[in-house]
C-alpha cells in the first residue's frame, strides 16, 4: 500500500468543500461574512446564490476561481439554512452530492482514498486490479440504501472483511455519504446574518412552485398515514417512509401500482412523489399515467409479487408476510386476523 | 407431556440448572442489557424479562425454564414492551437447521397418537385404529454430517470473506435439537441495522444471485463458474463451443461479454445460477439473522424437547462433535421407559437397537430425549 499523500489546497477545497479537512483551509482564506456585502465582493454572494439555486438547474462541474468556488459552498449553505425548510436542505445535499460524484470519477486512486479517509472510511486499494477495497460494514451502511440488485456483495470480490469495487461504485458511495456531511454542515449553522436571510427569502420565492407541491403531498402523506397505512405491508410502508430520501426505480414503480390499486388518483400520487430529491413533475406525471394505463402501451401494470420485490431487496417481512405471496394479500390477511381477534 | 413424566423432566432440568447456572452466566455477554424469555413446565411463555448479572444464577435455579431464550439485541430497557426497549446493538446470529437443508435427509417416522403404531411412510391417519398421526424427525448420522458441512462452509465464509475473527468474536453452538447456532459479536457487525443484515444474509445464502449482474472478474462466483465449466460435459443446456468461449472470456477477464452470453441463454443462465447458489451459499434460516429483536436459545441451557445442552463447539472440533454424547447431560441415573419406537441410536458410547412398543432400560438422558420427542412415555427411575 502506497502512502497516501495529504494534499489540501484551494483546488481540493473547491471540489470537496464538505470534506472535514477542507474546513481548516477555508477558515484561513475566508473573510467575515459581512465583508462580502461590500460593493467589490457582492459578486461572491451572487455566485453563492446561483449555487444554492442549482437545486433547480442541476450542479456545475466547471469553474474558474477555486477560492470563489470553495467559499460559495459555505455562503450557499448559509442561504439554504436561512430557508429553514428541511426539504430544501435535502434537495441541496442531493445536488451537491451529484456534483461530488462526477468530480470523483475524474480523480486518481490516492485522492479518492484521501477523501474516503477524511470521511472515516479506511480504504484498501488494490492497484494492480484497479479496485477499491472498502470494509464490509462501511460498504453496507451506504450500499444498503441503494437497493438495486447490482449492489449485492456477491457480485464483487469479498475478501477478509473488504468488498473490492470499481471506481464508479466507490464514487457513488462516497458521494452518498457526502450527503450526510452536507446536511450536517447546514444544520450546524445557528446564526444567519440578516443580509443572508434576504437571499434565503429570494430562494424560497424561486422555489415556491416546488414547495407548494411538497405541501400538498404532505397532506396526502398524513392522510395515508392516519387512515389506512396500518393495513399496508411492511415493504409499502417502508417506501412511503423513505419517499423523501429518493427511492430506487423498482420501489417507485411498486408504490405507484399499489397506490393506484388503493384508489388514489394520479394527481395525488404525482404530488406524493414531489418529496423525492430529484423530482421532475412532468416526467413523474408521465410515468404514473403510463403505469396506470393512460399512456403508452395502455397496459395497466400489476403490483409486483413478493418474489420480485425480494429479488430487488425491497422485502422487509414481518410475521404476516410469511404466509403471503403478493403484497395485496397482506391487507385482506391482516384484516381477517383483526376480525378474528 | 403427561404429569408423572413432567415431574421427572422438571427434576432433570432442576438438577442441571442447579449445577450449571454459573457456566451459563459466563457464556452470556452483557446480561443486564438482554431480554430473557422462558417457557415453563405448564407451557406458558414468559417474555420481556430483565435479569441483573448478580441475580442471574439464583433466578435460573428458581424459575427452572423448560426452554430458555435471550435476545440477540442489547437494549437500554430490556424489560419494557418491544417499542420502548431502545435497541442499542445486537449480535448477528446464524441458524443452521437440518429441517431447512435439502441435502439433509433426517429419518422421518409417523406415530399414531392413539395406539402407538409406527409408520415409516407418510400417512394421514392410523390404518389400525384411525387415530391421528404425529410426525417425528430423528437426527441421524448422515444428516448430522451434512449439517456440519454447512456449518463449516458458514464458518469459512464468516472468517475468510467477511473477515470475522472467529476465535475472538464468534461462538459456535449445537442448538440442542437439530442444528447449529453461530453467534457473532464483532463490534463493527453488531451495529448493523436490519437493512445491512439483509445484505449479509443474502451474501451468506447467495439468495437471488444472478450471473448476469456480476461486476468483478475476481468475484468468487466467477472462480467457481470456471471450475464448473471445466468439469461440464456437453449436454442439452450447453455445447462445447460456448463452454470453451466462457472459459476463454473468464481467462481474459472480459466481464461484459461473459454477461452477454448468459443474458442470451435463459436455460443456461438458470442452470448456472442454481448451481452457484448451491455451491457457494449456506442454508441458514434467514429470519434469525435479519430480525433485530430475535430471541435465541441461551447457550448451555437445556432444550425443552430433547434435554440436550446447547453446547459450545470449538472451531477445530466440528468434525468430531457428536450431539448424543457431547451435548448430553449425563446424570448417571438409569431409567425404565416404555418406547413406542426406539431408533437404532448411539447414545453416550453405547449402541441401542431398534425397538418397537416395549419397555427398555436406558440412561435417564436418553429416556428424557425419547419422551421429549414423543417416542416414549412413562419414565421410571431405577
Amino acid at each position: 500500500v502506497r502512502k497516501l499523500e495529504e494534499n489540501i489546497n484551494s483546488n481540493w477545497v473547491a471540489k470537496y468543500p464538505f470534506d472535514p479537512a477542507s474546513k481548516q483551509y477555508l477558515k484561513t482564506v475566508s473573510l467575515d461574512i459581512n465583508e462580502y456585502f461590500s460593493e467589490d465582493l457582492i459578486h461572491v454572494i451572487d455566485y453563492s446564490f446561483t449555487r444554492a439555486l442549482s437545486i433547480r438547474y442541476g450542479p456545475k462541474y466547471e469553474w474558474e476561481n477555486d477560492d470563489l468556488e470553495a467559499i460559495s459552498y459555505f455562503i450557499a449553505s448559509l442561504i439554504i439554512r436561512g430557508t429553514e425548510n428541511r426539504y430544501i436542505y435535502y434537495m441541496y445535499a442531493d445536488t451537491e452530492s451529484k456534483r461530488a460524484y462526477k468530480l470523483l470519477l475524474r480523480e486518481e486512486e490516492d485522492k479518492i482514498a484521501n477523501l474516503a479517509n477524511h470521511l472515516g472510511i479506511p480504504l484498501n486499494i488494490s492497484y494492480e486490479l484497479g479496485k477499491y477495497g472498502i470494509p464490509i460494514t462501511y460498504y453496507l451502511k451506504v450500499a444498503s440504501r441503494f437497493l438495486s440488485p447490482h449492489w449485492k456483495m456477491y457480485y464483487n470480490q469479498v475478501l477478509r472483511g473488504y468488498v473490492y469495487i470499481e471506481k464508479r461504485q466507490i464514487a457513488r458511495i462516497i458521494s452518498e455519504l457526502a450527503k450526510d456531511y452536507i446536511i450536517d454542515d447546514i444544520e450546524k449553522i445557528t446564526v444567519i446574518p440578516s443580509k443572508i436571510k434576504q437571499y434565503s427569502e429570494k430562494l424560497l420565492a424561486e422555489l415556491s412552485g416546488v414547495l407548494r407541491r411538497i405541501e400538498k403531498s404532505t397532506d396526502i402523506m398524513d392522510y395515508i398515514r392516519t387512515k389506512e397505512s396500518k393495513y399496508y405491508p411492511p415493504c409499502i410502508k417502508w417506501m412511503i417512509r423513505n419517499i423523501g430520501s429518493g427511492l430506487p426505480h423498482m420501489a417507485r414503480f411498486t408504490l405507484v401500482t399499489f397506490l393506484l390499486k388503493m384508489g388514489y388518483t394520479i394527481d395525488e400520487i404525482v404530488s406524493l412523489f414531489s418529496r423525492t430529491p430529484d423530482y421532475n413533475p412532468e416526467r413523474t406525471r408521465y410515468q404514473v399515467e403510463h403505469i396506470s394505463g393512460l399512456r403508452g402501451g395502455r397496459k395497466v401494470y400489476a403490483v409486483p409479487s413478493c418474489r420480485t420485490l425480494k429479488s430487488y431487496g425491497l422485502c422487509f417481512p414481518d410475521q404476516i408476510c410469511i404466509r403471503i405471496k403478493h403484497p395485496l394479500q397482506y391487507i385482506s390477511r391482516i384484516k381477517r386476523i383483526e376480525r378474528a381477534r | 407431556l403427561k404429569e408423572p413424566d413432567k415431574l421427572i423432566f422438571r427434576e432433570f432440568f432442576k438438577t442441571y440448572y442447579f449445577l450449571n447456572s454459573k457456566i451459563i452466566r459466563r457464556e452470556i455477554r452483557e446480561i443486564a442489557l438482554r431480554e430473557f424469555a422462558y417457557m415453563d413446565f405448564n407451557d406458558v411463555m414468559h417474555r420481556h424479562i430483565a435479569i441483573k448479572e448478580e441475580d442471574f444464577e439464583n433466578w435460573v435455579v428458581e424459575k427452572i425454564p423448560r426452554d430458555f431464550y435471550h435476545s440477540s439485541g442489547y437494549y437500554l430497557f430490556p424489560d419494557k414492551p418491544m417499542d420502548n426497549k431502545m435497541w442499542i446493538k445486537g449480535e448477528v446470529i446464524f441458524d443452521i437447521d437440518i429441517d431447512h437443508i435439502t441435502a439433509c435427509n433426517p429419518t422421518k417416522i409417523w406415530i399414531c397418537t392413539n395406539c402407538d403404531e409406527v409408520y415409516f411412510n407418510s400417512t394421514k391417519e392410523c390404518e389400525i385404529c384411525h387415530g391421528s398421526i404425529n410426525e417425528v424427525l430423528i437426527l441421524n448420522e448422515y444428516s448430522c454430517i451434512k449439517a456440519k458441512d454447512e456449518l463449516k462452509k458458514l464458518v469459512n465464509l464468516l472468517n475468510s470473506d467477511l473477515g470475522i475473527d472467529m476465535s475472538k468474536f464468534a461462538r459456535i453452538y449445537f442448538s440442542g435439537s437439530r442444528g447449529f447456532h453461530v453467534h457473532v459479536f464483532d463490534p463493527s457487525f453488531m451495529e448493523l441495522g436490519q437493512r445491512e443484515r439483509v445484505e449479509i444474509k443474502d451474501y451468506i445464502t447467495y439468495e437471488m444471485f444472478d450471473i448476469t449482474y456480476i461486476r468483478s472478474i475476481t468475484a468468487k462466483a466467477i472462480v467457481e463458474l470456471k471450475k464448473i465449466m471445466e468439469k461440464m460435459t456437453e449436454s442439452e443446456v450447453i455445447d462445447d463451443k460456448i463452454r470453451s468461449k466462457i472459459i476463454d472470456l473468464i481467462n481474459k477477464g472480459k466481464v461484459s461479454e461473459l454477461k452477454g452470453i448468459f443474458r442470451r441463454r435463459k436455460r443456461l443462465r438458470e442452470y448456472v445460477n442454481i448451481l452457484l447458489r448451491q455451491k457457494l451459499g449456506v442454508c441458514v434460516d434467514s429470519i434469525v439473522t435479519v430480525d433485530l429483536s430475535r430471541l435465541i436459545r441461551v447457550p448451555y441451557s437445556l432444550h425443552g424437547k430433547t434435554g440436550l445442552i446447547k453446547k459450545r463447539i470449538e472451531i477445530d472440533k466440528i468434525d468430531e462433535f457428536y450431539p448424543f454424547s457431547d451435548a448430553v447431560y449425563n446424570t448417571g441415573e438409569k431409567a425404565k421407559v416404555f418406547v413406542k419406537y426406539l431408533p437404532n441410536i448411539l447414545w453416550l458410547d453405547r449402541e441401542y437397537e431398534e425397538t418397537f412398543k416395549s419397555y427398555v432400560e436406558v440412561p435417564m438422558s436418553l429416556a428424557i430425549y425419547l419422551v421429549g420427542r414423543g417416542l416414549a412415555y412413562g419414565i421410571k427411575r431405577i
